[in-house]
């Protein structure tokens, strides 16, 4: 409780960490020194400082979105394993509260991208609920093959049960899961090559399209709410991958976190080593991705013993 | 009035002093009946006077649906009344399918006030004759008991919708569409009446069973029989659109329950119903994401839900046939609740498409646009109505799509076979849906109330009538009210699940009642999601106001959008409904088979180009359009035999004699 407590503060205020050193690795690799490690901090203070700009074309929606969109995230936060130890918060069940309100911040996020009506963000838009509809399918994939796996519903026995002894046993497959996982926060947050937050190119921008009209603190909120949400998807690959009673106390926190941050370490070198997908190839990787789930699923079901 | 025969169905303690509250709560239904009947027969009669026709019809409307409404719940345990002939019975199950149709009866009516004045002069006594005679007919197909007075009014109910269908006559192809919906109608009606034909003869449970499917499933909107709901239906006027769409497909769901009794056949029964739900919902949630008519959208989605339906109903009967009672009740509660949310919201919706029509004089998603600026409440209502429709907290439409996830969890986790093949599917596809559902939703509300408007009078748009917005307003304070009270609602469903599932309160050793499932097992979960999804809203109020702390939150510049370096932007430059699903109707181009109408730009001065892009519906292309086409072929054939040659019937005659004769003859010798 205490050390989930500790996970949750420091998953709030670490997160903006993890976008700059996706950056700091993508400098390194192209022989650059790069933004400060901080760069976020620093927007995020700047930005929230700033007036803001609206459309003359949005009604008030594009207001709220950010803010709703970013409580939503916050609350699923809320029902995650942090730091290995179990939510406080947990409920049978919860996993499925927890996938939804993740949708709901998606939705919000594109309604208020077409409050302002422009078609650069009716694209993005347009392009979001294709892509999340598909990674939806992986999410509960993956959720699927954990229930069978653990027995349990709620999130945190989905992601903390799975201890060693079921390493040694379902290893691999829970490897094919995790990959899954890996493909969908690539996906969601619109990294490696899934998506490009470098360019302002209409040809490569997902979410980056969806918030063109943002300024202010409402912008801050965005960029805020992104790191987190990367934290989140971030945390729900690495605890499939981290068995559960190997640590805990101050070694689980500490284990979780710097996983967490490897994770943004190898999002940076896939980020420089691959080149962007074609849009027309990325619904076909989601569908690889629930493949995987999938798989893991049937030889569970047919070869676990059940 | 003197009852012949009254039975108190639960047999409660104090005897006497029920029956008189039962006595007093089944008048006071009778007589909500009556003067919904009669304000209709008054409204019909004084049709020419048009202020005095409406205000009697909407007086009847409000009485008739209050008293039957405060009779309904008065006595919630239930009664039946035999009177001569007749037989009427209320109990539980009945209440459950009544109270959507007396709440969005009542309410149809209020919009229904603003819906029609100073539009269809001298017509509205018609409207109101139709209308309140549409929800005495609803009330009476639940309290029917015998087969000939269900048959009776069922076929009433689906006349008199007929006409409410054909009402704006006037319009090109309503007759057609009045046509497809009677035809759906009588069919539903033909197999029912073979169907209690079969139950009297005992012939066969499971065909029974089946032949009950097809008739019930017609009023649903299965997929394949779903094909007046989505083309015909729409037709009708929107407050009556409402209660038909969000109320009367319910009903068949009734007839199911009330009817046929599955018992004996209940693995069946369960995987029909979820394989049905499954095509269902996602056959009906990808139309709706490629429809352009903002009502015909609705109408699919619909048929999406009234799948999700299905899908629980089916999950329950799975769930009693492995003897695993948490699948059972988890499945069965979510199907109940999830109907009772789904008629809520999609009565607001289906109202709030009236109010645009009203408001905009047009429907088609691609020329609307920009609305929430002109009709803000109006807009308001609808998106949160359409959020919670496509499933999402912290609003009303999740909690039953949620409890639907937990019943095929408990099936996942300790079915096998084919029990745990169904629960996967179920759970992949209910992701599936749900992710198409927002995209859908996203679609209808960016299209009609976000951006620039693409109406040429959008000046001119003024959402003026109170009284449609007070409906609208009404259906929203009950949805949030029903997210709140879910936990206790579910709990009131027990004697239904029992019932239905044909349980009949048989619990084995060691194992847990339904209403224990219920109040232990749903009811902490259901709370936890209330609570949840309060917490949700508490805290986005309270970071809106502490944002308002912050130093630069006041200054709020009001520009042009960016518009992409456009010397002369116009509304046409931004995206559409349509252009914003098409990588998803792509996608699913193999189901969907939208059909393209390209005008090409060429030369160096082009004069026009243009794209349009139709849908239509898989049922009619895959199978009714072939089959109808068959028949025609074959009628066609057949036809040459009438010639007009006298001695050629003449043969005709003599040869069927003789097939006759030898059918008659040798045949049954032989046999």
């Amino acid at each position: 409780m205490d050390w989930w407590l500790v996970s949750l503060l420091s998953a709030l205020v670490l997160c903006p960490l993890l976008p700059g050193l996706v950056n700091r690795v993508k400098a390194f690799f192209a022989g650059r020194s790069g933004p400060s490690l901080f760069q976020l901090y620093y927007d995020l203070f700047k930005l929230l400082k700033k007036g803001r700009v609206y459309s003359l074309t949005s009604c008030g929606l594009v207001g709220l979105s950010p803010w709703f969109s970013l409580v939503c995230v916050v609350v699923a936060l809320l029902f995650m394993p942090l730091g290995m130890c179990d939510s406080p918060l947990r409920f049978t069940g919860d996993v499925i509260l927890f996938l939804y309100l993740l949708l709901l911040s998606r939705l919000l996020m594109v309604l208020g991208a077409l409050d302002a009506g422009t078609s650069f963000e009716g694209m993005g838009s347009s392009r979001k609920v294709h892509f999340s509809a598909l990674s939806e399918l992986v999410l509960l994939g993956a959720v699927v093959f954990l229930i069978c796996l653990t027995g349990r519903m709620d999130l945190s026995g989905l992601l903390n049960s799975a201890g060693v002894a079921s390493w040694g046993r379902y290893g691999v497959l829970l490897l094919l899961t995790s990959l899954g996982l890996y493909i969908v926060m690539l996906s969601e947050c619109c990294r490696g090559p899934f998506g490009d937050p470098d360019t302002q190119l209409e040809l490569a921008m997902i979410d980056e399209a969806m918030v063109l009209d943002y300024s202010g603190s409402d912008l801050a909120a965005i960029r805020y709410a992104a790191s987190l949400k990367m934290w989140v998807f971030g945390s729900l690959f690495v605890m499939v991958l981290l068995p559960a009673d190997l640590l805990d106390g101050f070694q689980g926190w500490l284990a979780y976190s710097s996983s967490i941050f490897a994770t943004a370490l190898s999002i940076g070198v896939i980020e420089s080593v691959m080149a962007r997908y074609r849009f027309k190839k990325i619904p076909q990787v989601l569908l690889a991705g629930f493949g995987l789930t999938l798989i893991s699923l049937v030889f569970l079901l047919f070869f676990g013993g059940r | 009035m003197s009852y012949i025969n009254i039975t108190c169905v639960c047999f409660p303690r104090n005897f006497i002093k029920q029956r008189q509250g039962v006595i007093f709560a089944m008048s006071i239904m009778n007589i909500g009946l009556i003067v919904l009947v009669l304000s209709g027969l008054c409204s019909l009669a004084l049709t020419r006077r048009d202020s005095s026709s409406w205000q009697i019809g909407v007086f009847g409307c409000i009485v008739g649906c209050s008293l039957c409404l405060l009779g309904g719940l008065w006595s919630h345990a239930g009664w039946s009344l035999t009177r001569g002939e007749l037989q009427f019975r209320h109990d539980m199950l009945s209440l459950l399918f009544q109270l959507p149709i007396l709440v969005l009866g009542l309410v149809g009516g209020i919009h229904s006030v603003g819906y029609f004045r100073d539009h269809c002069e001298g017509r509205q006594g018609v409207y109101w004759f139709f209308y309140n005679l549409m929800l005495a007919c609803m009330i009476w197909v639940t309290l029917a008991v015998r087969p000939i007075e269900f048959l009776l009014s069922w076929e009433l109910m689906g006349l008199l919708c007929a006409f409410l269908v054909m009402f704006n006559y006037r319009e090109k192809g309503s007759g057609h569409l009045a046509w497809i919906y009677l035809l759906a109608c009588h069919a539903s009606g033909l197999v029912l009446q073979l169907m209690f034909v079969f139950g009297d003869t005992h012939n066969s449970e499971m065909l029974f069973l089946i032949v009950g499917l097809v008739g019930f499933g017609l009023k649903i909107g299965f997929p394949l029989l779903h094909v007046w709901l989505t083309e015909a239906q729409p037709a009708a006027p929107a407050p009556a659109l409402a209660v038909m769409s969000g109320s009367m497909l319910n009903l068949g769901f009734y007839g199911l329950f009330r009817h046929v009794s599955m018992s004996g056949n209940e693995f069946f029964a369960g995987t029909t119903f979820t394989i049905l739900g499954l095509v269902g919902m996602l056959f009906g949630v990808m139309f709706a994401l490629g429809q352009g008519n903002l009502k015909r959208l609705l109408a699919y989605s619909s048929m999406g839900n009234m799948g999700i339906v299905a899908l629980g109903v089916g999950l329950g009967f799975l769930g009693s046939s492995s003897d695993n009672i948490m699948m059972a009740v988890f499945g069965m509660s979510g199907a109940l609740l999830h109907m009772m949310n789904h008629s809520c919201l999609k009565g607001c919706l289906f109202m709030g498409t009236g109010s645009i029509w009203r408001a905009a004089g047009e429907l088609r998603i691609d020329r609307l646009g920009g609305l929430l600026k002109k009709m803000p409440w109006t807009g308001r209502f609808f998106s949160c109505s359409s959020i919670s429709l496509s499933g999402l907290p912290p609003f009303n439409g999740f909690t039953g799509v949620f409890l639907l996830y937990m019943s095929a969890f408990h099936g996942m986790l300790s079915g096998t076979g084919v029990v745990l093949l169904l629960s996967v599917a179920s759970v992949l596809a209910l992701a599936l849906a749900g992710g198409l559902a927002s995209a859908m939703h996203a679609k209808a509300i960016g299209g009609v109330f976000l951006g620039e408007s693409r109406l040429p009078g959008i000046d001119q748009v003024r959402d003026t009538c109170k009284t449609m917005r007070y409906a609208l307003g009404a259906l929203s304070i009950l949805s949030f009210a029903l997210l709140l009270s879910s936990p206790w609602l579910v709990g009131c469903f027990g004697g239904v699940i029992e019932h239905v599932l044909c349980l009949g309160g048989y619990v084995e050793e060691g194992g847990l009642t339904v209403a224990e499932v219920l109040w232990q097992e749903v009811f902490p979960l259901l709370l936890g999601i209330v609570v949840f999804s309060f917490l949700t809203l508490v805290v986005v109020a309270v970071l809106m106001f502490v944002c308002r702390l912050l130093p630069g939150r006041k200054l709020i510049d009001r520009k042009g959008a960016w518009d992409c370096g456009f010397a002369k932007p116009t509304s046409r430059m931004q995206y559409t409904g349509t252009a914003f699903v098409q990588p998803l109707v792509d996608y699913f181009s193999a189901i969907l088979r939208p059909i393209r109408q390209l005008v090409r730009v060429e030369g160096l001065f082009p004069t026009r180009g243009s794209c349009e892009i139709r849908m239509e519906d898989g049922g009619i292309r895959g199978f009714w359009g072939p089959l109808f086409r068959l028949v025609g072929w074959v009628s066609r054939k057949v036809h040459r035999l009438q010639c007009g040659y006298l001695h050629v019937y003449l043969l005709i005659m003599v040869v069927s004699l003789f097939c006759l004769l030898f059918w008659g003859f040798v045949l049954e010798g032989v046999l």
